[in-house]
Order: C-alpha cells, then sequence, then structure tokens
C-alpha cells in the first residue's frame, strides 16, 4: 500500500471513524442516522463512549482527562475525529483546539460544536506541521491517530514543540504487544488467513488495523511501550504509560466463544492491564 | 486459452451441521466473506473475460479460477476434489484480492487452515493456560494492592 499523506488523508475523508462496524457508516443495529446530526451524534458518542467503559467515572474519559484543572486554559486535541472527545472538553470550560488531516472530521466536528452552542478553533491542518506558536497550549493529546502517520516521530516532536513547558499530554497508540494484535493480526489474518505471504507486517497492520471490513486503511503501525517512551523521553522526563485494554472482552469472545462470558472479570480485568490493545502515555513537557 | 471461474459461498449461507451456532457466527462474521457481486468485478478487473461457469458445466479446456469469497476457501473441498479430476490449472481469487495457484502444496496448507479456522483447536488448547495465567495474575496484583 502507498501511505502517501494524500492517500491517508482521502482514504480518512472516505471512511471516517463512526464507530460502526465497517468505517464510515451511518446505520447501526438500531437504524440509520444522517450525518452531521444531533441523532448522529448522540448515537456515535453512545458507540464510542460504550467501548471504553472502564475510563468514565462521572464524566466521559474522566479517569485520564483531568477537565477541571483546565477550566480557561488552551488545550488541543490532535486528530479530533467527529470531535467526540473534545466537545467534553469544551463542555468543561476548555478553550479548545481540534485538528484533523481529515476535511470530513473538521466539516462534522463544526457541525457538532454548531450543534452543541460550544465554540471551538477546528482546523484541517497536518500533525507533522502544525500551525500553532511553539509553547501555546497547556494540554495536548492524540487519540488512536498518531499510529497512522507514517513520521510518528515528527508528530510528537511538533505535538511537544505546542505544549507549553509543564504543561501535560497523554497519546494513545496501538500496542503491538496485545492480544488483538496476536490473536486477530498475527495469527487469524497473518497466519489462519495466510495474508502475511502476502504482505509485510506494515501493510498487514495497515490491512487490519483499522477498515478491515473493508480493504484496510493506508498506513497502520503499532508501537510497544519501549518504543513509545524512547520517542517521548527526549521531551519528557516524567512519560509513562499505561495499558487500556477494552478491548479484552471483545478478543476473548473471539477467541473463545461462549467460554468467554463465563471469564470471571478480575481475570479479564488482569489480562487488559497487561494485554489490551491501547496504550496512553501521558505525562509533562520538560521545563 | 479460456478462463473459466467457479463461485461457491454456500459455507456462509448454511451452517454446517456439526458446528455450534456461536462458532459458526464468529467464523463468519471474522472470515468477512465477500459478495458474488464483489468477485465477479474482482474477476473482471483480474481476468478480463473470464466466463463464470458451474461446475457441472461441460467447457472447452482452459484454466480455472476458484472464486473464494473468503481467504482460505471454506466449504470448498468437494468442489476442488470434483474440479482437480478435470483439470490441474487452478488459480485461486480470493476476497481478500490475492490470487494464487491452488498446487498440491498450497492445497494441503489451506485443508489445515480450514480445520483450525472452523474448529478453533489451537483456542480450545490455549484457553486453560490463559485461565491459569490470568487467574496468578490475579491474585498477585490483588497481593500487590494489599502490599501497597
Amino acid at each position: 500500500m502507498i501511505d502517501t499523506k494524500k492517500n491517508i488523508q482521502n482514504w480518512w475523508a472516505e471512511n471516517p471513524m463512526t464507530y460502526g462496524e465497517t468505517h464510515g457508516q451511518t446505520a447501526f443495529k438500531d437504524g440509520s442516522y444522517e450525518m452531521g446530526t444531533q441523532q448522529f451524534f448522540d448515537r456515535i458518542d453512545h458507540e464510542f463512549y460504550s467501548w471504553n467503559k472502564p475510563l468514565h467515572r462521572i464524566k466521559p474519559f474522566d479517569s485520564l482527562f483531568p477537565y477541571d484543572k483546565y477550566q480557561g486554559k488552551k488545550v488541543l486535541e490532535i486528530g479530533c475525529g467527529l470531535g467526540a472527545m473534545l466537545m467534553n472538553w469544551a463542555r468543561n470550560g476548555a478553550l479548545c483546539t481540534g485538528v484533523d488531516l481529515n476535511p470530513t472530521s473538521i466539516e462534522q466536528t463544526k457541525k457538532r460544536f454548531e450543534l452543541h452552542g460550544l465554540a471551538a478553533d477546528i482546523r484541517l491542518e497536518d500533525a507533522n506541521k502544525l500551525p500553532f506558536e511553539s509553547n501555546s497550549f497547556d494540554y495536548v493529546w492524540s487519540w488512536g491517530v498518531l499510529h497512522h502517520s507514517p513520521n510518528l516521530e515528527l508528530s510528537i516532536k511538533e505535538l511537544f514543540r505546542v505544549l507549553k513547558p509543564g504543561g501535560s499530554f497523554g497519546i494513545m497508540l496501538y500496542n503491538r504487544k496485545s492480544f488483538y494484535q496476536w490473536y486477530m493480526t498475527d495469527y487469524v489474518e497473518g497466519f489462519l488467513h495466510r495474508e502475511s505471504k502476502f504482505l509485510t507486517p506494515l501493510e498487514l497492520n495497515s490491512r487490519y488495523g483499522d477498515g478491515h471490513r473493508e480493504e484496510g486503511n493506508p498506513h497502520t503501525w503499532p508501537v510497544t511501550k519501549k518504543e513509545g517512551l524512547e520517542l517521548l523521553s527526549p521531551f519528557s522526563k516524567d512519560s509513562d504509560v499505561r495499558i487500556l485494554g477494552t478491548d479484552l472482552d471483545c478478543v476473548l469472545n473471539l477467541m473463545t466463544p461462549g467460554i468467554s462470558s463465563f471469564i470471571p472479570k478480575p481475570i479479564i480485568k488482569a489480562l487488559a492491564r497487561r494485554w489490551g490493545w491501547s496504550l496512553w502515555f501521558h505525562g509533562t513537557k520538560n521545563l | 486459452m479460456k478462463i473459466f471461474a467457479l463461485f461457491d459461498d454456500s459455507f456462509f449461507n448454511i451452517k454446517p451441521w456439526w458446528m455450534p451456532e456461536k462458532l459458526y457466527r464468529v467464523v463468519c462474521q471474522r472470515s468477512n466473506p465477500r459478495s458474488k457481486e464483489y468477485m465477479l468485478k474482482l474477476l473482471q478487473e483480474k481476468f478480463p473475460g473470464a466466463e463464470i461457469v458451474d461446475l457441472e458445466q461441460p467447457r472447452s479446456p482452459g484454466r480455472i479460477i476458484l472464486l473464494y469469497p473468503d481467504s482460505i476457501g471454506l466449504g470448498w473441498r468437494k468442489i476442488e476434489k470434483k474440479i482437480a479430476a478435470q483439470t490441474q490449472e487452478l488459480i485461486v481469487l480470493n476476497g481478500r484480492r490475492r490470487i494464487f495457484d491452488l498446487t498440491s502444496s498450497t492445497h494441503k496448507q489451506l485443508l489445515l487452515r480450514r480445520f483450525l479456522e472452523m474448529t478453533f483447536l489451537p483456542e480450545i488448547l490455549l484457553t486453560p493456560f490463559i485461565l491459569l495465567y490470568g487467574a496468578f495474575i490475579t491474585i498477585k496484583d490483588k497481593f500487590s494492592s494489599f502490599k501497597s
């Protein structure tokens, strides 16, 4: 697969993440929704938040995001998608900026904010070349986006450039040492379905990382904890990583259909803490 | 040389009698079989002019393309046995858009993978170990949190 920036942009514009079985779908089990309507945003939020239940206490994702600390402060989301996360920051009083390479995402996020009567600076931008002054933002995050960029190192460099010294960050990347990777990508697709005979590891991950019900997306490369921390180390002395295994129920159900519902929850949680599909890197920028 | 193609997706329409429903649904879901329409379009793209035929249909000598809707041809064993008796020149075009010769060695690989896909044998063998490991780390984590 050719993973030029234009290919990536076009693919995501045609197949935005709508949290359904296929990218870009607006039909769910309970009905079809017109993209850009209040009902559509409510539906996709419901779906997205349900995938990440353990991360919500009172507000969505508040076990990760310290909303109260950033009221009146400048926050930036790199890869805002359809605005599901950015909206919560705006609701909690942060001064929000969201960027995405995908014009569909920008259009939809602007609609979402308009419908909810919220304000934010939403721009079509490249994570490799952000248009902001250095040291502009108090908090910067990116959720499930940067592993789709062919130049992760540059994206991270840019993230830290625009973050204020002492400012906090959060980056979610897919985990190459996870149950999902080993079982679904390497075993089921790579071995059982013989895709490893036709695809390089990068191509295999791109084909089956996101959009696998269609023909895959142009670029996905999961990282390991070690690789992620190494990329962050020049910019953050206190960077740490937490494994988020909100996917593990689903993977176990695919591995052991009919049996997985009997596996005790504490065991699933213990496995998820070690072998979940998402790595949450967080910390502060060096002073 | 004329090119003929065969399509069959009956495995994904009729559950094998011996397969538990839940396993069958998971196999169908992860096999992601393509529709006949998709496969015919793909056939014309890769082999323009190829003619879709039935297994029993008489035809002149030519190459035969097997259109697997999934990646490994679940449910194709009987068809492959019959067709192998008629010709050695078999090519597979699968729902993942891969093209390969159906040699004896490749066929053996496919048979093994179909068996593993449908029986979940590796998963059945591995699950007790995963549960034991899971129980061990659960207790370990509980102990660590009590200590701290």
